[in-house]
């Protein structure tokens, strides 16, 4: 355990190095454009069609670590055994609203094959496993409204014991509540907005950017923090501005650009 | 981190089988199947009719009938799993005073809430949404618990991720008990057409209780399932200083992905095969140690036959005395919530010292050479299992629990 933040009383018990992070937004034209034209992310490329059937939060969570993959500071490590963590924001309502409004009338057989395996909440994380050859574990958190808090404590959690040599932590959702239309068919899109953190375990102090976990010493310390949501968590990491939010019980989640958060 | 030893000292089960540990460890063993034909929506028109279905969900005696029977199916059956474990564990009445968590696996929750909805002339899929806490954070709220809390999908692979990370939390200090497992009830009209249109399914309807025949030749898919299976998991210290009953203990966890497709599983064994590794070594037993695996096999014809490649592969010469079985035979698939019940299984093995079925196996594949348990329970000796769970997106994961 760590004590770095007794100021706020708070014991860290996880951190991780950021070893790059980014920010994507994407509108419904850019998502259409990246769905034909897939994104290579790893050495072998992509067929044309591999995200034909994709949901666009998948899409843009594939450009997303296309993008921090290209700001890297270091020398960019090899993905092979990295772990994968994607939470998504009402993964896959689009395509399971239309799939509903259709069956009446089209019955079982207008069902697509491909709702279960591409709508489901795993599909963000098994398409990235794919794309970046990644064998390490992967899977998909909360699929709700706000899946930010699950996912940050179940990411550090994963490098809590350094076993995985790193993992992406990718953050989905959309600048408005995505809801689809009446007749389920035009649908009125809101820019798609996707985080990619690439974290690794860190044992000794370092003094890069880091993502921390801890647990508040009581309810006293953490009752003026609030809840993690996208955007907030979208605005430090484009700012490079260091916050904290609590997560659940009384666990502290700190982003630390600078380490300015020690110097408080 | 420190490395303590994390058990489990409640359960809390709704399943095909049964809803109390009793009635599911006695029809398990007695190879009962708990798949039957669709009644709850029609199903002329879909290429499997059948599946193991979930029914009456008994209310908790903790809570209001009247509230009970205003939930969502999935609400009653995450409720009642855990103030069954949390009373199972005895600490029902001292929940507000240690901090609970929960982990758990779950995937279909919006999809069936929504789909309900629409059939019931509603429109909540097309209405905003955000104010509506998610599943796992709804059943912390309604059981008075102040842990953290997450919910997490690697489809049918969840319960073992959710276990898994359960553990680490209890490692890290972070919670003193936790509530992991998986709850999902996914049978409804699209999911039955999604699996069926995918040929993944059985299409023997005319006989149900055979259709679930993993290993067996004349498989023909797999028959979806739906319930779920929560355990209380705390510190072995601590469980022991309580003197309660210690079901098993956790001992290793591991975890890999194919990165080849997201429905087909590799025809290359090694990432399985390093995740059956990975949970012997955090056990720190030797393949020969293990005395029962719960296969994930589903009873699709690749599934099974690369499942057995695997096993072949990490136990040597000790597969051709340990038992294997698959307990979808007679439970079906219940995705999302499979590992949960399967880790019930082996708790079954374990308590029992005697190891399940796989039922409907009259046949085995000449390519699944394994040491079955035909038709009939075992009695043997159980110290240590393994249980897979594989699922799309290529994620492999196995859970080794061991006696306590």
């Amino acid at each position: 355990m760590y004590a770095l933040q007794t100021a706020e009383r708070i014991r860290v018990s996880v951190r991780c190095a950021i070893a790059s992070c980014t920010v994507t937004h994407a509108n419904a034209l850019t998502i259409a454009a990246l769905r034909k034209q897939p994104t290579v992310i790893a050495s072998e490329p992509m067929s044309a069609s591999f995200l034909k059937h994709s949901e666009e939060q998948t899409v843009v969570a594939i450009e997303t670590v296309r993008a921090a993959i290209g700001q890297f500071t270091e020398p960019q490590p090899e993905f092979r055994d990295w772990g994968i963590v994607a939470a998504a924001n009402f993964f896959g309502r689009i395509q399971i609203a239309r799939s509903m409004t259709a069956y009446p009338t089209d019955g079982a057989w207008g069902v697509s094959p491909h709702l279960i395996p591409h709508q489901s909440l795993h599909a963000i994380s098994g398409t990235l496993s794919q794309s970046l050859k990644a064998y390490g574990p992967n899977f998909g958190v909360g699929g709700g409204p706000n899946s930010v808090r699950d996912a940050l404590l179940l990411a550090a959690s994963l490098l809590a014991d350094s076993s995985l040599p790193g993992l992406w932590l990718i953050l989905m959702g959309y600048e408005s509540e995505r809801i689809p239309s009446a007749d389920a068919n035009v649908t009125p899109t809101p820019n798609c907005c996707g985080i990619a953190m690439a974290l690794r375990p860190t044992i000794d102090a370092t003094y890069g950017p880091e993502l921390r976990l801890g647990e508040a010493a009581n309810d006293d310390a953490i009752r003026w923090l609030a809840e993690p949501q996208l955007d907030a968590i979208a605005e430090a990491v484009a700012q490079r501005q260091s916050t904290r939010w609590r997560v659940g019980g009384r666990i502290v989640a700190e982003l630390d650009f600078a380490g300015d958060l020690e110097a408080r | 981190m420190p490395r303590e030893s994390i058990v489990i000292t409640g359960l809390g089960a709704a399943t095909p089988l049964g809803h109390t540990y009793l009635e599911f460890a006695d029809r398990l063993l007695a190879g009962k199947s708990g798949v039957r034909t669709i009644t709850e929506f029609p199903v002329n028109d879909h290429p499997s009719q059948i599946g193991a279905q979930v029914t009456d969900i008994p209310c908790p005696e903790e809570f209001s009938q009247h509230d009970f029977a205003a939930m969502s199916r999935l609400d009653q059956a995450m409720l009642w799993c855990c103030t069954s474990a949390l009373c199972d564990a005895k600490l029902w009445h001292n929940r507000s005073n240690l901090r609970i968590g929960i982990v758990l696996g779950n995937a279909a929750e919006w999809l069936t809430m929504w789909e309900l909805n629409f059939r019931n002339g509603g429109r909540q899929a097309f209405e905003t949404q955000a104010h509506i806490e998610p599943l796992a954070h709804r059943t912390a709220h309604r059981l008075g618990l102040n842990g953290p809390v997450a919910s997490l999908s690697a489809a049918c692979a969840s319960g073992n991720h959710a276990i898994a990370l359960a553990r680490r939390w209890l490692q890290l200090g972070w919670v003193d008990v936790c509530l992991a497992g998986a709850c999902d009830l996914a049978i409804n009209p699209l999911n039955l057409a999604g699996f069926g249109n995918l040929r993944a399914l059985s299409r023997r309807n005319d006989d149900p209780p055979a259709a679930s025949r993993p290993f067996d030749r004349d498989r023909d898919g797999f028959v979806m399932g739906e319930g779920g299976a929560i355990f209380v998991l705390e510190r072995s210290a601590s469980a022991r200083q309580r003197g309660v009953k210690l079901y098993a203990e956790v001992a290793g966890c591991g975890a890999s992905s194919d990165a080849y497709h997201m429905v087909i599983p590799s025809p290359d064994p090694v990432p399985a095969i390093q995740a059956m590794r990975q949970a012997l070594i955090d056990a720190q037993l030797d393949p020969a140690d293990i005395d029962y695996v719960n296969a994930h096999a589903t009873s699709t014809p690749v599934g099974d036959q690369a499942e057995a490649k695997v096993l072949a592969s990490v136990f040597g010469s000790h597969i051709e005395r340990m038992p294997v079985s698959s307990t979808k035979s007679m439970t079906g698939h219940l995705l999302t919530a499979a590992a949960a019940v399967e880790a019930l299984v082996c708790i079954v093995a374990i308590e029992r010292q005697a190891v399940p079925p796989t039922i409907n196996l009259h046949n085995p594949d000449p390519e699944c050479r394994l040491r079955h348990v035909p038709n009939q329970a075992e009695p043997c000796r159980v110290r240590a299992t393994a249980s897979n769970s594989f699922g799309f997106g290529g994620s492999n994961t196995c859970l080794i629990l061991k006696a306590a």
